[in-house]
Order: C-alpha cells, then sequence, then structure tokens
C-alpha cells in the first residue's frame, strides 16, 4: 500500500484491445478458443485479466469488455440505465462480429447478463451468472456496496482472508490503497455503477421476465459463492428458480470467488475439461 | 450602509452521543436509538429561544437548514421552522440556507413552501438552494450521480415558478411537469433572495456568479475561504462584467465571545471540538458517495486538499482551528479587529454563526455569547447599530391600514352568478339591499329560493 500518485497498473493488469461502438472506445480483453464467451465484470475488478479469466479461456473464447465508465472505457452521456447499455452490448456484439454468445457475468455484470438475455434471447446461447445482484428477496437485502466502510471489505469481501488482495480493492476505499489516482479511479467507477443501480437496486420485473427466458428454453446457470456476506444466499437460489437454471455452489468461499478460487469458479461456470456443446434455444 | 450584516445560524445538533472516535460516522448508520424526543423537546424549546432571541439582539437574520438522518443538524424541515419563527418573530430575516433540493422528489413544492412562509412573515425570507450533503444520498434512495443536474434544473424550475405567470409547461431532463402553476406566489418580488452556499469548488462559485446569486462559504480555513472570494469577485469581473457587491459574499465562521480572550476560549473548546470530532466525524464513504462528484473533479480536489494539507474536521486541534480561521474566539476586541480584518481583506458582507449555538453548547453559554456579541462586537459596524431590517420597508404591509391604502382592493370581487345572469357581489350579498338589487325584485320569505 501506498499514497503515491503516480497511478501503478493493478496486478493482472494488461493492455486492453478496443473496438468502436458508437464512437465509445470500448476496451476489451479476449482470449482462447471455444464458444464465444461474453464476460461481464461487476462493480470491481476491472483491468485485469485475472487467473479466472485465464482458466476460463482454456475452455472459451472469452471476450471481456470494460462497459463504459469502468476500466479504460470513457463514459458515454447517452447510456443512462440499464436498457441503454443492453442496446450499447447489441451493438457491441455486432461489432465484434458475433452472434450469439455464451453471456456471463459476475455480482452487477450478472443482471446486465439477464437483462441482456430478456431483450435480445435470440443472441444468448448460454447464460451463466456469477454471485448476481438484480433481485429482491424480501429480508435478504445485497450489501450496500456504495456505503461500505472500508474497514469492513476484508471481512464483506474476503471472508477475512484478504492477504495477497491488497490491490483488489472493491469499493472505494480511501487513498492508502493504491494511492489517489486509484482511489479516483474507483469512485468514478463506483460512480457509473451508481448511475445504473443507485435508485434501484432491484428490478421486480426480472421475476417475470427471467421465467420467460426459461420457457424458451434458454440454458442457464447460476454460480455462488458457499459463504457469499455481500450477495445472501437467498438470491442464487432464486436466480435458478426463475430461470430454472442449475445451481452451482462453489464450497468455502465468499464473494470474492473470482479472486479466491478462480479453478473451481470457471470449473463452474464450464466444466472442465470436456468440452462444453453449444446449445441450441 | 452597514459594514458587515450578521446573522444566527443553527444546526440544531442532537449532542447526546458518544464521542466521535467511538462512532464509524456521526450520520448515516448511528442508531437512531440514541435519540430520546423527549430530550429534543427540551432542546428544541431552547433552540426556539435562541432563535428568536436575535431578533431583540438586532442581528441581520437568523438561518436554519436542512440535514437528514444525524446528529450533527436535526432540522430535516427546515421550511417548518421558518414558519414557527416566522410566527415568533416580526421583523428579522428568516434563512433557509438551504433546502436540499435535488433530494425533493418535486422542485415546486419547495417554491410553494418558501412562497407561503414568504408571504405570512411579510416578505422575510432567504431561500438557500443546495444539494445536500454527500451523505444524504445514502438516506434518501436519491441517486447522487444525478444530483448536480437535478439541482440546477430544480433551481431554474423554482426561479420560473415564482417569476413567470402560470401555467406553463416545464420540460427538462429530470422533471417533467405539465401544468406548473403555482399559488401562492412568494411575497417579495421579483422573488426572495436566493443563497447558494459552497465549499470552493471552481464550478459552484462559476454557477453562482453567472447567476448573480450571493455565494456563502461554508466552514473552511481563511485561505480556502480568501481563495474562494477572490474566484468568485474575479469570475464576476471578468467573465460576467459586473462588480460583486460585498453583498453577495457571506461566510460561516463560528464565532465566540467572552469577556476575555482566556475566558473565551475556555469556554468555547470542548463545544468547537464536539462539533468537529463527533458533529463532523463523516467518513469518506458516507461523505462522498460515488457519483456526487466526476472522479476527475473528485481527484482535483483529494491533490488540492493534499497539496495543501487540509485535514479531516476531526483530526485538527483547537489551536489550529483558531489559527487556520475555521473559528474566531476572543475578546470583543479581539472578534471586532478579526471581522473588521475579514471584512477589508475578503471583500465579504456577511458574518455566518457570528455568535449563536454550536455542538454541544448548553443554552446560557448561547445567549450569553449572543449578548456580548449584540452589545460588544455588532455596534462597530454598523450606523446607529441598527440591523439591516430596521431601516428597510417590509414588503408586506405591516398593518391593515397600511395595507388598505398601499394594495387596496383587488382588481376581481368574488361574486356568485346567480340565475338571471347577474352577479351577486360575495362579499356583500348578505346585505338584503344588494341582494334586492342584484335580483331586480323585492326578497321573498326565505333568500335564494324562486
Amino acid at each position: 500500500m501506498s499514497t503515491t500518485t503516480t497511478p501503478v497498473p493493478p496486478r493482472w493488469h494488461t493492455e486492453p484491445r478496443t473496438v468502436d461502438v458508437h464512437g465509445v472506445p470500448v476496451a476489451y480483453r479476449r482470449a482462447g478458443t471455444g464458444p464465444p464467451t461474453l464476460f461481464l465484470h461487476g462493480h470491481w475488478l476491472t483491468r485485469r485479466w485475472l487467473p479466472f479469466h485465464e482458466q476460463l479461456s482454456e475452455r472459451a473464447d472469452v471476450i471481456a469488455p470494460e462497459l463504459p465508465g469502468f476500466g479504460a472505457t470513457p463514459a458515454a452521456p447517452w447510456i443512462r440505465d440499464r436498457t441503454d447499455l443492453v442496446l450499447f452490448l447489441r451493438d457491441l456484439l455486432d461489432a465484434l462480429g458475433t452472434d450469439r454468445v455464451h453471456v456471463a457475468g459476475y455480482g452487477l455484470g450478472g443482471w446486465i447478463a439477464a437483462d441482456l438475455a430478456c431483450h435480445f434471447p435470440e443472441r444468448v446461447a448460454r447464460l451463466s451468472l456469477l454471485a448476481p445482484f438484480g433481485l429482491r428477496v424480501p429480508e435478504q437485502p445485497i450489501a450496500d456496496i456504495f456505503a461500505m466502510n472500508p474497514a469492513d471489505y476484508a471481512d464483506r469481501y474476503f471472508n477475512a482472508a484478504a492477504d495477497g488482495f491488497d490491490d483488489c480493492v472493491p469499493g472505494v476505499g480511501t487513498a492508502d490503497l493504491g494511492g489517489v489516482e486509484e482511489f479516483a479511479h474507483r469512485y468514478g467507477e463506483l460512480g457509473a455503477a451508481g448511475a445504473l443501480i443507485w435508485t434501484r437496486r432491484y428490478d421486480l420485473a426480472l421475476e417475470w421476465r427471467l421465467p420467460w427466458l426459461r420457457e424458451r428454453g434458454l440454458p442457464a446457470r447460476v454460480v455462488t459463492g458457499e459463504l457469499d456476506r455481500i450477495v445472501p444466499a437467498g438470491h442464487p437460489r432464486r436466480w435458478a428458480e426463475l430461470l430454472g437454471a442449475d445451481l452451482v455452489t462453489v464450497a468455502g468461499i465468499g464473494h470474492a470467488l473470482l479472486l479466491q478460487a478462480p479453478k473451481a469458479t470457471a470449473d463452474a461456470v464450464i466444466p472442465a475439461p470436456a468440452p462444453v456443446e453449444e446449445h441450441q434455444s | 450602509m452597514n459594514r458587515l450584516e450578521f446573522y444566527m445560524f443553527h444546526l440544531m445538533p442532537y449532542p447526546f452521543i458518544p464521542p466521535g472516535e467511538d462512532l464509524e460516522s456521526t450520520w448515516v448508520t448511528l442508531p437512531n436509538t440514541h435519540f430520546d424526543a423527549r430530550t429534543a423537546h427540551k432542546l428544541y424549546l431552547e433552540y426556539m429561544d435562541q432563535l428568536v432571541s436575535c431578533e431583540r439582539l438586532g442581528y441581520d437574520g437568523i438561518i436554519v437548514n436542512e440535514h437528514h438522518q444525524n446528529a450533527f443538524g436535526t432540522i430535516a424541515a427546515p421550511n417548518v421552522w421558518a414558519a414557527y419563527l416566522a410566527a415568533r418573530t416580526s421583523r428579522i430575516r428568516i434563512g433557509i440556507v438551504g433546502n436540499a433540493l435535488p433530494l425533493h422528489l418535486n422542485p415546486l413544492r419547495v417554491a410553494e413552501e418558501i412562497a407561503m412562509v414568504d408571504i405570512i412573515s411579510g416578505g422575510r425570507i432567504i431561500s438557500g438552494h443546495v444539494r445536500g450533503m454527500g451523505a444524504e444520498y445514502h438516506s434518501s434512495g436519491q441517486n447522487p450521480t444525478v444530483s448536480k443536474a437535478r439541482f440546477w434544473e430544480a433551481h431554474d424550475l423554482i426561479l420560473k415558478a415564482w417569476t413567470s405567470d402560470g401555467p406553463f409547461t416545464w420540460q427538462g431532463e429530470h422533471y417533467d411537469i405539465e401544468h406548473a402553476n403555482i399559488w401562492p406566489k412568494p411575497l417579495q418580488r421579483p422573488h426572495p433572495p436566493i443563497w447558494l452556499p459552497g465549499t470552493g469548488s471552481a464550478d459552484t462559485i462559476d454557477e453562482a456568479a453567472r447567476r448573480r446569486i450571493p455565494y456563502m462559504q461554508t466552514t473552511t480555513s481563511n485561505h480556502v475561504t480568501k481563495k474562494s472570494f477572490e474566484t468568485y469577485r474575479r469570475v464576476c469581473e471578468e467573465k460576467y462584467g459586473y462588480e460583486a457587491a460585498p453583498t453577495q459574499l457571506a461566510r460561516v465562521v463560528p464565532t465566540y465571545v467572552a469577556e476575555t480572550d482566556a475566558q473565551a476560549r475556555r469556554e468555547f473548546m470542548p463545544h468547537v471540538m464536539w462539533f468537529f470530532r463527533t458533529g463532523l466525524r463523516i467518513p469518506m464513504h458516507h461523505l462522498m458517495p460515488p457519483g456526487y462528484n466526476t472522479a476527475e473533479s473528485f481527484l482535483r480536489g483529494m491533490k488540492g486538499r493534499m497539496a495543501a494539507g487540509v485535514k479531516d474536521f476531526w483530526n485538527l486541534s483547537y489551536d489550529e482551528l483558531i489559527d487556520l480561521g475555521y473559528i474566531i474566539v476572543g475578546s470583543p476586541q479581539t472578534v471586532a479587529e478579526k471581522y473588521a480584518e475579514q471584512q477589508e481583506q475578503y471583500g465579504l458582507g456577511a458574518m455566518i454563526s457570528a455568535g449563536g449555538h454550536l455542538g454541544s453548547m448548553p443554552h446560557w453559554m448561547v445567549m450569553k455569547n449572543m449578548q456580548i456579541m449584540a452589545e460588544e462586537v455588532m455596534p462597530h459596524f454598523r450606523e446607529q447599530g441598527r440591523p439591516v431590517w430596521a431601516d428597510t420597508r417590509p414588503a408586506g404591509a405591516t398593518t391593515v391600514s397600511e395595507h388598505a391604502a398601499t394594495v387596496g382592493r383587488p382588481p376581481i370581487e368574488p361574486v356568485l352568478r346567480l340565475d338571471n345572469g347577474k352577479d351577486l357581489p360575495a362579499r356583500t350579498g348578505h346585505i338584503p339591499e344588494v341582494l334586492a338589487e342584484t335580483l331586480g325584485q323585492a326578497l321573498g320569505p326565505s333568500l335564494g329560493q324562486d
């Protein structure tokens, strides 16, 4: 940890490629062979090709864009809500020359992935949601990611096993965590997340839209850390019910499952080593 | 013209909570099990006495503001307080600085309430407009990422509702109101004075200067205050082509005056330190919700604070608070000298929190502070010691006879249109002669029947 004002790239940072979508240079990383898999980040862990991505890329052609306002992708003033973002993602798929993809997403990204499937089911071959945000489960609100005390990150995100992940800060944090430039960068990213979900931390429409995906026969999978202290267990259970999806629990792990159990999590998304067949909906 | 205006500014804290060092925050998550309404009843009555006393003491104005879900300031509905104060005073200006516009779903509600209390008070309201503390976005469900845009749109809508004839249609980015047509409109014309508080951010100052809105610097150091006022005056002159009047610049600087410098310092210390260490205990994750500022301005602010060595409120020592100018404390002579210095050097025209309540201060001490301020400091800055309102004609008539002489009858009389097509004057229609004349016939045994 340092208070330097010189930006230091986070660990696992790689230089992204860019693709233009309506004038926005969208940063993305892409590697691997197999079925094209669009992986949508959550409110943290941008700008990196994590061991989790690497694992996944051994089984699929992983495309990991940074959403407008996150990572190296500038915000676009005309993306003001999740609907705007989903339209943008459809056009991103066009720009990348991909038609039907396996869509996966983590946390906030899981919610966006589900939105994309609801709006453009013909573009989605499979859906994989990791600790997704987006539902309202009575008496089990998702943690307030915008107001969390940095002193609680280790406990809430890493289940008190945060050693080695100092530079993976899941909230705005403080300037002591990675310096003031990183602090401001995280502030901007959380602001981009806030623009999408602050006003309403859940979308009741998912309660009827997700069963429509089930009726269409969309293969879906929900992955959760057994000990998640950000997204309570009732959420992945409800997602799985509504989607008629498999619910895969990664044992002994919390919300930072991508970091703390990269292989097991990748296995949960795309079982290895058997190649995954393309599902037809 | 007086050289300086004096305002008492009340936050109405609830100080009976554990020390800041034992709390995550005095805002957002501080459990309201600490709040006892019976204790608040006593506090509120004392706070009201303090505010009401200001008129007799000769303050130019009294100010309340809006804060939510914290112990630092418990005025959740400042317009309610302003209405109460209007009833308990006669001439003193009443500032609401301010209503947190983006926290309200319909800005017209604010426009209406200000108009109402402006009318009932005889045109004594100052309408401050604020965004609300960042912490209040955590507590209200309002989205901080659109707060600035909503603030200016709400401000513009309120101003239009006060000054334009209704009905009109408002089709903004954040508010879509098909029929904006407020009843009542404010008494002061074209509208009650508007104040804009800020901490010194360049775009806030620019917007205030552009719109010729008086700018009120909130509690900051001398260094930051001076810079803000210089910026304001420069922007007014160079960018918008006018010279800022001193009355466009106000500064919040909690002040305590007592018999001697040493006595003042001793008496003020615990309450100042409660205010800064506990009342203002707002960690970053409450103070600055994501999107409340842009990442760029957030970074600029952080770097500026680091370069200038600005500390968090709760890390400032008492001596630092005095030396850096966050507060003013001393004998009447010391306080008068410092005020004169600020008036000359910063070009400001109004001191806010110029004596009055701060933090955990007991009632008697507030009254003592204000009494000495009124007797021994204010006269230095005034002709004949008179507050501004003593020499200003009220916006409304103060007596019925004055109203009759200056306003007279409204242009339209209420009437009752009768079946014969004639109009019966409603307010004199009970007089048999008037009714008979309108009916064009002698009255029958029962009025109103054929």
